[in-house]
């Protein structure tokens, strides 16, 4: 059993030089939301997580046993499945599932596999009146009751008033479908209740999904999940931001089944030893080049507030007067958020939800899968397919410059799995504070999997 | 052209050169490397990697190489 993890004083606890997160939204322009005020740090100790969760395939059998058999997760969009018999194929480690429409319009999942000889019943997203195997026939109704078997005769041992496709738990929250393929899993409610009560204000089911874009990665799931997890590797990874991004003023917090990183953009980091001018800082968040002519910013405006209002023009035509509701905080900084165990959706209203998962049954490749929402004005607009990019294709071709952060983040993701592969080290180190969503990942893990 | 000046040697600018590869300049100084780092020539020796894979990343070339055999979301969606 994990160890319990303790509350750490946010007044006493130990943490960077300079401001604090909590100081930033003090400047702020506009009322702060309460939800940006809540601070959850956890001491969650200072243990070694092994290698071997990287890289052995035992782990990997085990997460998929005791894991990813037994958790929720999010597997589409319910905007993707609009219609009666609309359904989505979701893949995890090995399995696969389909989550369907039902003419009466509720959802419903189930294994993607006919009960004769068990040949997966959809390859394809897509859209059926009824789910009928391609093998011999075999076919259920889309709320997974029996339908049909040709020449019947020859199946007169089979009971037809109990032969339906198995069902599974299913949930939606905020516009995402949950399944669980634990038909004995525990309440869905309990799972997202520390989420839900956070995402009051931001409402992701009002945005419509603007993109999707997914990429195996040569790496096990976790090693690309923790690239995401944390703001200590800016200084490493992504150095060009470090004017314009106060990477170590993070502020992490911890509850049960969800955890949050919230990093202050418009501030430089405390880890640079010089002044950075809010010319210079604005120049680094735009990406400018080094020669070139870089914006005013308005006489009593802060570089924060000229970022937020920035944002808040870009976003009027589709949101409407609700900018005006928007403190600067919402507009500027990374609010990342992690439900347990793959699930990443960004607070506020930056749109970006990413999911990490196994790349079929392979410990040594994961999905990385990034998801856009945007709001919209009037009708809701389509919902944006998968586009996959191929190996040699960059995250930036799809993503533009979000996608080249991405892309430093890629270039480090194999090279964290090789040197893993030959590391003498049992464990990785994490840090106390700024690495404790990895280490709350890990307390997760444990309990979920065991040491 | 991408260009910036590094964070933590401000001294130090790193620009995409004419050829695709990266040149870093410290005064009269000067060193190409790959897209991802690697050393090609000049007296400048080491890079920082990561900074070399951001100036050398340029979403409009891979743009042009998508549309000519891949697939993108802007080509995916019209």
């Amino acid at each position: 059993m994990a160890e319990a993890y303790k509350d750490l004083d946010p007044a006493t606890m130990p943490r960077s030089p300079g401001l604090t997160y909590q100081d930033l939204l003090d400047t702020d322009s506009h009322d702060v939301p309460d939800v940006l005020r809540l601070q959850s740090p956890k001491d969650m100790g200072v243990r070694e997580y092994p290698v071997t969760r990287y890289t052995t395939r035992e782990w990997h059998d085990r997460e998929v046993e005791h894991l990813w058999k037994k958790v929720w997760q999010m597997a589409c969009r319910e905007e993707e499945i609009p219609l009666p018999g609309d359904h989505m194929r979701y893949d995890i480690a090995g399995m696969s599932f389909l989550v369907v429409r039902t003419d009466a319009g509720d959802i419903k999942a189930f294994p993607n596999a006919c009960l004769h000889r068990g040949r997966m019943l959809k390859e394809f997203d897509g859209n059926a009146t009824e789910l009928r195997c391609a093998f011999h026939g075999f076919a259920w109704h889309l709320d997974g009751s029996f339908c049909d078997i040709p020449a019947d005769w020859d199946f007169a041992h089979v009971d037809k008033s109990t032969f339906n496709l198995p069902e599974l738990p299913v949930a939606t929250w905020e516009g995402f479908v949950f399944i669980n393929p634990d038909q004995n899993c525990a309440p869905f409610d309990d799972f997202i209740k520390d989420l839900d009560e956070q995402f009051q204000r931001w409402k992701p089911a009002t945005l419509y999904k603007a993109a999707h874009v997914a990429k195996v990665m040569p790496c096990n799931w976790k090693i690309a999940q923790e690239a995401f997890c944390e703001a200590y590797h800016v200084n490493g990874t992504h150095p060009q931001i470090l004017r314009s991004l106060g990477d170590v003023n993070s502020q992490v917090d911890i509850w049960e089944n969800c955890a949050r990183v919230i990093t202050p953009g418009g501030t430089s980091s405390p880890l640079l030893d010089y002044e950075v001018s809010d010319q210079e800082a604005l120049r680094a968040n735009l990406d400018l080049p080094h020669d070139a002519d870089v914006p005013e910013i308005p006489e009593g405006m802060n570089l924060r507030q000229y970022l937020a209002e920035r944002s808040r023009e870009n976003l009027r035509p589709v949101a409407g007067t609700r900018v005006d509701e928007y403190c600067d905080a919402e507009l500027v900084d990374s609010i990342d958020y992690t439900l347990f165990p793959n699930f990443h959706p960004w607070g506020a209203f930056n749109g970006i939800n990413y999911r990490f998962r196994p790349n079929g049954n392979d410990h040594r490749s994961a999905i990385m899968e990034c998801i856009m929402l945007a709001p919209y004005e009037g009708e809701r607009p389509p919902p944006a397919p998968v586009v996959w990019l191929e190996e040699d294709q960059s995250w930036s071709s799809a993503l533009g410059f979000l996608g080249k952060v991405f892309d430093q983040d890629a270039f480090n993701m194999p090279r964290v799995q090789e040197g893993l592969e030959s590391t003498y080290q049992t464990g990785v180190v994490l840090s106390g504070y700024q690495e404790s969503k990895v280490r709350w990942l890990h307390h997760k893990l444990t309990e979920w999997v065991g040491e | 052209m991408a260009s910036l000046t590094h964070p933590f040697d401000p001294d130090t600018l790193y620009e995409l050169d004419g050829d695709g590869n990266i040149k870093i300049s410290n005064g009269s100084k000067t060193g190409i490397f790959t897209r991802k780092g690697q050393y090609i020539s000049g007296d400048i020796k080491q890079a920082d990697p990561q900074l070399c894979v951001w100036v050398g990343n340029n979403p409009g070339d891979a743009m042009q190489q998508m549309s000519e055999g891949g697939t993108s979301i802007t080509a995916k969606r019209t």
